[in-house]
């Protein structure tokens, strides 16, 4: 049998199932039986097992070159390496809607199969909400995307496949969009978890701490995914930044700001029983941004470098998905209202609860801001298309005071930073002020206590800021004085538990140091966590004061660049298999002093000659990197026109990013205190 | 013991303050209108004097490069059978190509016959490389 024949009956298969597991898990949950209960369980297993097969039949088609499969010869191609092969699996949008199947009916499975004694009542609720999830995708392969779908007719079958786009043929970009997926899907599970409770009426904290994991975990890996995308983008585009408030690095972004908010919200729900309907608020909107977030980036109907096209279909497909998850999520809330009420009220605004409040209203702003300017050029779009095509709807428009149908619009970087710098500086100080404060309220002498070191800190970063940095921005010293603070607030934690320890018993500083954080993995994991941001703040200010010149010169010419100056030391040409390649040498001086080289240039791959791509160059320092990318060369007089940037501190976000990973593989490990607390 | 009202108000203006301070120094340098060619050329008067974003496809042929300056570009962009001449100063993204699709930022001249441009991002005619594509190893493999 041919694989698009087995693939696409698999595929019917595994739509049946989640159909049927959903249908037994909401029978059994309403018969009270425990064999329909059970069914469900192993009906999602088989979920699992079954979109495991069909993967991996996609990926042997990938592998074996049946280029009689649309998907695979749109995305396949026989020189292309084993590994692209088997990542080609998920690099459009079919694969990529059945390799969300395959790690949500995963995540599915292992969540059932961890709470099922623990949390047997909600059991059957979760597994209909996480069945009707997978329902809705597998429907969207079979009806409308499947992967499996062959060529018709023999003559339409092109001799082989187009091949992976080279500039994705890169090694970020085999993990940014697995890890991105690992995290917008695993939200499902927390959000299936907080459904069940509402249904059930189980609305304690014990919902919470099954999926307070889940929900690491989903942070951990939509911040991987983030980060490896500008990395990608850093290396590979040639411009010279990592984040330009891209629509489809927004849709990992929002996800990732509400999923903070729920971290910190829950704690507070965990120690004063207030937020309840909050944190279930939380999940909510983390979960339909999620699917929001899949819609900008596949529906194609926001305009972006990476969206996958236009399809008006699935755009309306998952728009009704949308408006069913939102109808039925807050009807539950709303009707569970009287089981949220919070055990406790705010007493004061300089407590932990407070701190905890505004970081969470922070972060939903931001992320309501950030998904709304990200929407908002395709509603005008859509206003004006409808205001030209329909009377009534012109009318309707007119009473709110439009007449014409508006123009479209673009929204730039220019904007997002406009707006969202002064809501991380805020977030920012709240990283160091939150921990600082007591639950309930602070009295005045613990406050004073508390703040001298970080305040005296924060003045003295401003300081040296502004005098080591011959240009000064408001925000960017902002961001150091806010910096200096954080970081004196978590040394000072770190330093009061390590000073306890060692009162209580004769330690060494490194080992108190070790059984801190191990005794209390969450708190100091959690500061861990904070270390990184601060680290990651230092390279956004640095951000602020880059440096960006566009020039020709020739060899034996030298450039100005921020504290440092480039030399042009020639260009050369070569070829090898695959493309030809035009490099030029720069040399990059220190203070008259040669302390690196950099060879950026141009290849023109044979396989597309007309669209040559630049391969950028850098020189890392911790005080930041020289970029260069060149644009244009004359081979006779070596003339190069080129791209040169300083990026003051740029580093530090990836290496602030890498503590960030560790605090969170820390606070992920805590099975204990999740009990405990 | 809630928050009296006087905290509440407190912190209601604060808020309030910080939102209404943002709006009003936005200079709405981030937000730009988006038109396509042919409808710059229908009344090109109603969009000189400020920054916008313009979409069209690049005529084949038109491209002309300054060779030994800084970025310095001359083509011309067409849609629907209207026709723009551009003038771009910048070092054009990799995917700039005839034939190809671009989106510029810029201003139109005071007559309403040049752009000039200095940001552009462009998409690669996917369709049209394919078939490039499809056709090229097709000829590959009867010379072969």
């Amino acid at each position: 049998m041919a694989i698009s024949t087995l693939g696409s009956a698999c595929i019917l298969i595994l739509f049946l199932l989640t159909v049927a597991t959903g249908s037994l898990a909401i029978l059994g949950a309403h018969r009270g039986s425990e064999r329909l209960i059970e069914g469900s369980v192993q009906g999602m297993h088989a979920t699992f097992a079954m979109a495991a097969f069909c993967s991996m039949l996609l990926v042997y088609a990938f592998l074996s070159g049946d280029y009689s499969i649309q998907y695979v010869q749109a995305n396949g191609h026989p020189a292309m390496p084993v590994f692209y092969k088997i990542t080609a699996f998920w690099g459009s949008l079919d694969g990529s809607l059945l390799f969300w199947v395959l790690l949500l009916s995963l995540f599915s499975s292992l969540a059932v199969a961890a709470n099922r004694q623990r949390h047997r009542a909600l059991i059957p609720h979760a597994v209909a909400v996480l069945a009707i999830v997978l329902a809705f995708f597998c429907g969207l392969l079979v009806f409308l995307k499947n992967p499996f779908q062959p060529f018709l007719l023999d003559y339409d079958r092109p001799p082989q496949g187009k091949g992976l786009n080279p500039l994705l043929q890169n090694p970020y970009m085999i993990f940014h969009p697995p890890s991105l997926y690992l995290g917008l899907v695993s939200i499902t599970v927390p959000y299936a978890f907080g459904m069940a409770a509402l249904v059930t009426g189980q609305v304690d904290s014990s919902w919470q701490r099954s999926v307070r994991r889940w929900v690491l975990f989903s942070w951990l890996f939509l911040g991987i995914g983030l980060v490896l995308g500008g990395l990608w983008a850093y290396e590979e585009l040639g411009w010279g930044g990592y984040w330009a408030w891209d629509p489809v690095e927004n849709a990992g972004l929002f996800p990732w700001l509400t999923c903070t908010a729920f971290l910190h919200s829950v704690m507070v729900q965990e120690r004063r029983g207030m937020l309840k309907v909050w944190n279930m608020l939380l999940i909510i909107v983390t979960f339909w941004l999620t699917i929001f977030g899949t819609f900008l980036t596949r529906s194609g109907v926001v305009q972006s470098v990476h969206a996958f096209g236009e399809d008006p279909q699935l755009a309306w497909t998952f728009g009704g998905f949308m408006l069913l998850i939102l109808v039925v999520s807050f009807g539950l809330l709303l009707w569970r209202l009287p089981l949220l009420r919070a055990r406790n009220e705010l007493e004061s605004v300089v407590s932990r609860e407070f701190a905890f409040l505004l970081n969470n209203w922070l972060f939903l702003i931001a992320a309501i801001f950030v998904a709304g300017a990200t929407l908002y050029p395709t509603l005008v779009q859509w206003t004006g298309i409808l205001m030209e095509d329909f009377a009534w709807f012109r009318g309707f428009m007119g009473l709110l005071g439009v007449h014409e149908p508006p123009e479209r619009i673009t929204i730039g970087p220019s904007f997002f930073n406009h707006y969202m710098v002064p809501v991380g500086l805020a977030l920012l100080f709240l990283t160091g002020f939150g921990p600082l404060v007591a639950w309930r309220k602070s009295s005045p002498q613990s406050l004073a206590e508390q703040f001298r070191a970080p305040l005296i800190a924060g003045v003295v970063a401003v300081l040296v800021a502004a005098a080591l940095i011959p240009t000064r921005t408001v925000a960017g010293l902002t961001c150091f004085g806010l910096c200096g603070f954080t970081f004196a607030t978590i040394v000072q934690e770190f330093y009061r538990g390590v000073r306890v320890r060692q009162r209580n018993r004769p330690q060494s500083v490194i080992e108190a140091l070790i059984a801190l954080v191990v005794k209390a993995r969450r708190r100091y994991g959690g500061y861990i966590v904070h270390l990184g941001i601060v680290l990651m703040f230092l390279g956004f200010a640095g951000n602020s004061y880059k440096i960006e010149r566009k020039l020709g010169f020739r060899p034996g010419e030298t450039v100005e660049l921020g504290p440092y100056e480039v030399r042009h030391e020639g260009v050369h040409a070569a070829e090898d298999w695959q493309k030809d390649m035009v490099t030029a040498e720069f040399a990059v001086l220190h203070g008259g002093r040669k302390i690196a080289t950099l060879r950026p240039g141009k290849w023109w791959y044979y396989q597309a000659p007309e669209m040559p791509t630049s391969e950028a160059s850098r020189y890392m320092s911790a005080g930041g990197d020289v970029y260069a990318s060149v644009d244009d060369v004359d081979m006779t007089t070596g003339w190069t026109r080129t791209n040169l940037y300083f990026n003051p501190l740029v580093n530090w976000v990836w290496v602030g990013f890498t503590v960030m990973l560790l605090g969170g593989a820390i606070c992920i490990g805590t099975q204990r205190d999740n009990l405990g607390s | 013991m809630a928050l009296s009202n006087g905290t509440k108000i407190a912190l209601g203006v604060v808020l309030a303050g910080a939102v209404g301070y943002l709006v009003f120094s936005d200079t709405g340098e981030g937000v730009l209108e988006y038109v396509y060619v042919d409808k710059v050329m229908e009344n090109p008067q109603k969009y000189t004097g400020r920054a916008i974003k313009v979409h069209g496809t690049v005529v084949e042929g038109s491209v002309q490069r300054k060779k030994g300056t800084t970025g310095d570009y001359r083509f011309v962009i067409h849609h629907e059978g209207q026709k723009l001449a551009v003038h771009f100063t910048n070092i054009p993204p990799d995917t700039f190509q005839e034939g190809g699709e671009v989106i510029l930022t810029g201003r139109l001249s005071a007559d309403g016959d040049l752009f000039e441009s200095d940001e552009m991002s462009a998409k690669c005619p996917s369709k049209y490389e394919e078939e490039q594509l499809v056709r090229q190893e097709a000829a590959s493999k009867k010379e072969g």
